[in-house]
């Protein structure tokens, strides 16, 4: 559809087995055929060893088969670190720039775990000297302000004419009439 | 060429390739004793061996799993596969239509991580020891060979190792200077893949690159002898596919089929007579130096790939 829609042939890249990058030409891998292939040429070398007499051969589990002089332990086994060092000691640049990348980071990683305790510390400073006094003032303005709504219908008309006499003092009051 | 020809051919070249690796194997052997000036083994001395070894019992360690069992049958069958493929007979891939010149590529690599997991498995510090150098190894020579692949398919213009060969064989293509240092550092690479000196002494078989083989016995060991046996000369064989495949046949015919067979023959020949003068005149190296040399190797796959992008 999205082919469609940009006006261009839909690129092929598989047929029935087998896929390519668009051309038969430039490359091309059959991964079933090859699982097959795998699993069938497995067939060889077992003809070889039935036609040799392998089979009648037999096998034998041993505890410690070629322990001479020493026995298997599990001290001696292959660890994960002991397996990578020979990839570690040659290719030691990569690594050197690990260990050299490692001290500033430490240090940067400690900062920021100062800079994250003290922005804790004084967070709440700051709430208790501004936002906590603030939101208190505003409450009580506001329940004095509310209290002007409270009341009777004579008490706001009083109201309306004390607002109309100030008005009347403020505009009229300076012109002296 | 017809399908059906070319099946014949891959199956033809693969049964070839089978039997005649313990011989090559073999012939490096006497060149080797030649050149010590000893008498050596006689040139079927590994049919002798490989025989005896097959018939006698195979002794497992019991730590030793199933990977340990299956890595000898599998590895084998992974380098019959390549065998398959790479053309060594005619100018084009037998079966192309399976996987290209990276897939075979990666293909070697299968022995290689079986035998090291195999010398894990098999519970003995030895054979642990043997599997990491496999691998590291396999790190250090992987990066040239698909490097020089990937320079070698930018020239041609394919993957396709039929293609590559044809192309290579007719003079079809302008052999540039990236392709003789692609050559170069192609062969390094064979030459180390092939378990020479200095990274390995074929007949002091526990010591580096075999170590993981030190467990095995009987007929498993015979068929890891004759796996890496196999894997030398099939290495070769791409080798020289992708390089020298001139006297391949073009054209399906009987007489074509034996004509570029007894050329090959005579160019493998050429090919483990030039690497047995090179690693009997070489010291070893100790393990831990290999870097320093294939550092070479990789440098010359990148001026290679250079000279390709700069059209030298």
């Amino acid at each position: 559809m999205c082919a469609n829609l940009a006006r261009v042939q839909p690129i092929v890249v598989s047929n029935g087995w087998q896929v390519f990058p668009g051309s038969m030409a430039q490359a091309v891998v059959s991964p079933p055929l090859v699982a097959l292939l795998l699993l069938g040429l497995l067939i060889v070398p077992w003809v070889l060893v039935a036609v040799y007499g392998g089979l009648r051969a037999g096998r034998r589990n041993d505890v410690a088969p070629w322990a001479c002089g020493y026995g298997y332990s599990p001290t001696m086994s292959v660890s994960a670190s002991s397996f990578d060092q020979p990839v570690k000691v040659s290719f030691q640049p990569f690594y050197w720039i690990r260990t050299l990348v490692d001290k500033p980071f430490r240090v940067i990683i400690k900062i920021s775990h100062v800079a994250l305790g003290t922005i804790i510390k004084f967070e709440p400073v700051v709430e208790k000297v501004v936002t906590i006094p603030t939101v208190r003032v505003i409450e009580t303005a506001g329940q004095w302000i509310q209290a002007l709504q409270m009341g009777d219908i004579r008490v706001y008309c009083l109201y309306i004419i004390a607002t109309l006499a100030i008005l009347l003092i403020v505009i009229f009051g300076g012109s002296g009439l | 060429m017809s399908v059906a020809g070319l099946i014949g051919i891959g199956v033809l070249q693969a049964l070839i390739l089978l039997l005649v690796a313990p011989v090559f194997s073999g012939f490096s052997r006497v060149l080797r004793a030649k050149i010590h000036t000893r008498k050596g083994p006689p040139l079927m001395q590994n049919y002798r061996d490989l025989v005896k070894l097959m018939k006698r019992q195979e002794v497992v360690s019991e730590q030793a799993g199933w990977v340990f069992r299956l890595a000898p049958f599998a590895s084998m069958a992974a380098m019959l596969l390549a065998a398959l493929i790479v053309p060594m007979l005619a100018a084009a891939s037998p079966l192309g239509v399976v996987g290209d010149l990276i897939f075979v590529v990666y293909l070697f690599a299968i022995p290689r991580v079986l035998f090291s997991l195999a010398g894990l498995d098999s519970g003995s510090t030895f054979g642990g020891i043997g599997a990491r150098r496999e691998l590291l190894i396999a790190t250090l020579i992987e990066p040239v060979l698909v490097l020089v692949v990937f320079v070698l398919a930018l020239l041609v213009g394919s993957t396709n190792l039929g293609t590559i060969s044809h192309r290579v064989a007719t003079g079809m293509m302008q052999l540039s200077l990236a392709f003789w240092l692609g050559m170069a550092a192609f062969a390094f690479a064979t030459f180390v893949e092939m378990g020479k000196l200095p990274f390995d002494l074929a007949e002091a078989e526990q010591e580096l690159q075999e170590g993981p083989l030190s467990e095995y016995s009987g007929r498993s060991l015979a068929l890891v002898k004759w796996s890496l046996y196999l894997k030398q000369i099939v290495l070769v064989a791409l080798f020289l596919a992708l390089f020298f495949p001139y006297g391949s046949m073009i054209n399906l015919s009987v007489v074509g089929v034996v004509f570029s067979l007894v050329v090959f023959l005579i160019k493998a020949v050429a090919f483990y007579f030039v690497v047995a003068l090179l690693e009997n005149a070489m010291a070893r190296m100790r393990f831990m130096k290999a870097p320093a040399a294939t550092w070479l190797a990789l440098g010359t796959a990148v001026l290679s790939f250079v000279f390709y992008l700069a059209h030298v």
